[in-house]
């Protein structure tokens, strides 16, 4: 972490920034009218990990990520790049600052092939050229035979493996998951979670991952660690079993509904 | 900045492709058809030029704009004036810069400072649209249309106003007509396939996801704008310097409407889209306006509106059975061979 505060307008010059440690969100707060969204949420990731987001529908982990996106601007609290505030950019500028996403209901280029959905959001050059680094990216995610195909085509599945082939593109240092696997078949979620492990953990770059999912199975075998948030507060954070056997986590995921 | 060999490589062939139907288009209507026909050559391939010229920001940002008509109109007027006999120009024209007063320029710096004055404009209103919310967008280039269509109607000392230039020198050849198309067709294909085309396309296919993965809308937004601005200028230029004379009424919503007409009917999303839009519309009108002269030669009714009437006919049609264009808004897949992929 550098000594000096970071200068706003560097914010976004990504091939001379150096790389960032750790996504910080820092005693977030958001209401929607009388609603609260999120109430000082506090957490973070370190590259190379993955931490999985959790809670039960409408605990405020889209708005988390909305924020960390720079989409919803908090009323309170920060998110920070090591020292880099992000909070106040635009989700372009939050992008290129080194935080990708993906979306809870796919969002792809669908009108454009499947390999320039991952060339449109290259942002710098690549030595060996912007053609060979989608078919590396798209061959990580195991798509790459179907490169010249246009996106919208593609099966359900798959588009939500673009979508994180188009993430990784933007070279970021941070990935947003949004219920990757939302609507996959049990073969098709447990291929996108190794993919997602592979990607993530054993990059050449190794990336943080934040994965939004309220499929308590799914999270416990491809998480480092977890943090439950319940109507928009954090009621549990650490390492799975911890989390797992947590008497207010129980009560959120089985005593309610 | 990422620019994509195989994009490029599909560009290049189908800018070529592109220039031997051109070539074709105009040495038939000037060699084999009539003479009289020629000058529908030229005029041919000077619409194709506007029109693509549109399509630059209008196919790639997904965007619909009036205000290209603006461009038409700066680019019309000052190759025409700046190209206009001192004699002839002065009892029209009075606010004319001190260094052109007392002179006329040829075609090339004609063209050449319409290209430059087309930029100035091109950049100054990109500068507001490229910040503007997309459903926005359309309404602010319809005034942009408003306000060109005023200006050139009422600013006397510079456009004449209502009456239009007279005794502009016909400058453009059939040759050089085809050359400029053949030009705006090429940067419309090069931007299409570069990194700032490809990043448009992708605001235009899901303008939230785009913005996510860092891509500055404002920024694709601005340079589709101002190549396309510069395009039309270009293209407007050598129509003037083609037209001889001509009035405020050509830069008016309905002219306007027909070149967006081909654009709808040929596919928004492809340069061949707009060049086959352009080809197709130019025909028919021809058709029609042929056979409503033999109609009044031979004293029947002459129709009028069967031209206006049929391309909106046919825009219905081509919404309802093929929505994206005739050309379904992609370019034609060229089966050439292809290289395997080293894998």
């Amino acid at each position: 972490m550098s000594a000096h505060p970071v200068v706003v307008n560097q914010l976004g010059q990504r091939p001379s920034s150096p790389p960032a440690d750790r996504l910080i969100v820092d005693a977030v707060s958001k209401s929607f009218g009388a609603v609260v969204a999120l109430q000082d949420v506090t957490l973070s990731v370190g590259r190379g990990e993955i931490l999985g987001l959790m809670g039960p529908n409408g605990s405020g982990k889209s708005t988390l990520v909305n924020v960390v996106s720079g989409v919803i601007r908090p009323a309170a609290g920060e998110v920070r790049l090591d020292a880099q505030v992000l909070t106040g950019h635009s989700p372009d500028r939050v992008a290129r600052a080194g935080v990708a996403r993906t979306f809870q209901n796919v969002r792809l280029f669908k009108g454009l092939s499947v390999s320039d959905n991952v060339v449109s959001v290259m942002g710098r050059r690549h030595p060996r050229g912007a053609d060979a680094r989608a078919l590396e990216l798209l061959d990580r995610l195991g798509i790459a035979h179907l490169r010249g195909a246009r996106a919208g085509d593609l099966a359900y599945g798959l588009q939500r493996r673009l979508e994180i082939a188009r993430a990784l593109a933007a070279d970021p240092f941070f990935l947003l998951l949004d219920e990757p696997a939302a609507g996959l078949n049990d073969v098709e979620s447990a291929d996108l979670e190794a993919a997602i492990r592979r990607v993530a953990v054993e990059g050449p770059t190794p990336c943080g991952v934040l994965i939004i999912d309220h499929d308590m199975r799914l999270m416990a075998s491809i998480c480092d660690r977890l943090h439950v948030l319940f109507n928009g507060r954090t009621i549990a954070e650490g390492g799975i079993e911890e989390v797992r056997r947590d008497p207010e986590v129980v009560a959120a995921y089985l005593g309610r509904s | 900045m990422t620019w994509s060999r195989t994009r490029l490589r599909s560009a290049a062939v189908g800018w070529a492709v592109l220039t031997v139907l051109l070539i074709g288009i105009a040495g038939l209507a000037q060699f084999v058809l009539a003479p009289s026909t020629g000058r529908v050559a030229v005029q041919l391939l000077i619409t194709i030029g506007l029109v693509v010229g549109i399509q630059v920001f209008v196919g790639n940002s997904g965007i619909l704009s009036f205000g290209h008509v603006s461009f038409f109109a700066v680019g019309a007027y000052v190759a025409g004036v700046a190209a206009m006999k001192p004699s002839l120009r002065d009892f029209q024209v009075t606010a004319v810069p001190s260094w052109l007063a007392d002179r006329s320029l040829g075609f090339w710096p004609a063209l050449l400072l319409a290209v430059a004055v087309g930029v100035t404009w091109a950049a100054l209103t990109g500068f507001f649209v490229a910040r503007m919310k997309t459903t926005v967008i359309a309404m602010a280039t319809l005034a942009l249309l408003v306000v060109t269509f005023n200006v050139v109607n009422s600013w006397e000392s510079a456009t004449n106003g209502n009456q239009g230039l007279a005794g502009v020198p016909q400058l453009t050849s059939t040759s050089v007509a085809l050359g400029v198309t053949i030009v705006i067709t090429g940067a419309a294909y090069l931007f299409a396939a570069s990194p700032t085309g490809l990043r448009l396309q992708a605001t235009r296919e899901d303008e939230v996801a785009a913005r996510a993965l860092g891509v500055s809308v404002c920024r694709a937004r601005f340079w589709g704008w101002l190549l396309s601005g510069v395009l039309v200028s270009l293209a407007g230029a050598v129509w003037a310097l083609n037209a001889r004379a001509f009035a405020p009424s050509q830069f008016s919503f309905e002219e306007m409407f027909a070149l967006l007409a081909m654009l709808v009917v040929g596919g928004l999303g492809s340069v061949s889209g707009a060049v086959t839009g352009a080809v197709a519309l130019t025909v028919l009108t021809e058709l029609i306006r042929t056979g409503q002269e033999a109609l009044a030669e031979s004293g029947a009714a002459t129709l009028p509106g069967l031209i206006q009437l049929s391309t909106a006919a046919i825009i219905i049609v081509v919404l309802v059975v093929r929505p994206l264009g005739l050309t379904n808004g992609r370019e034609p897949r060229l089966s050439l061979p292809r290289r395997k992929a080293s894998t």
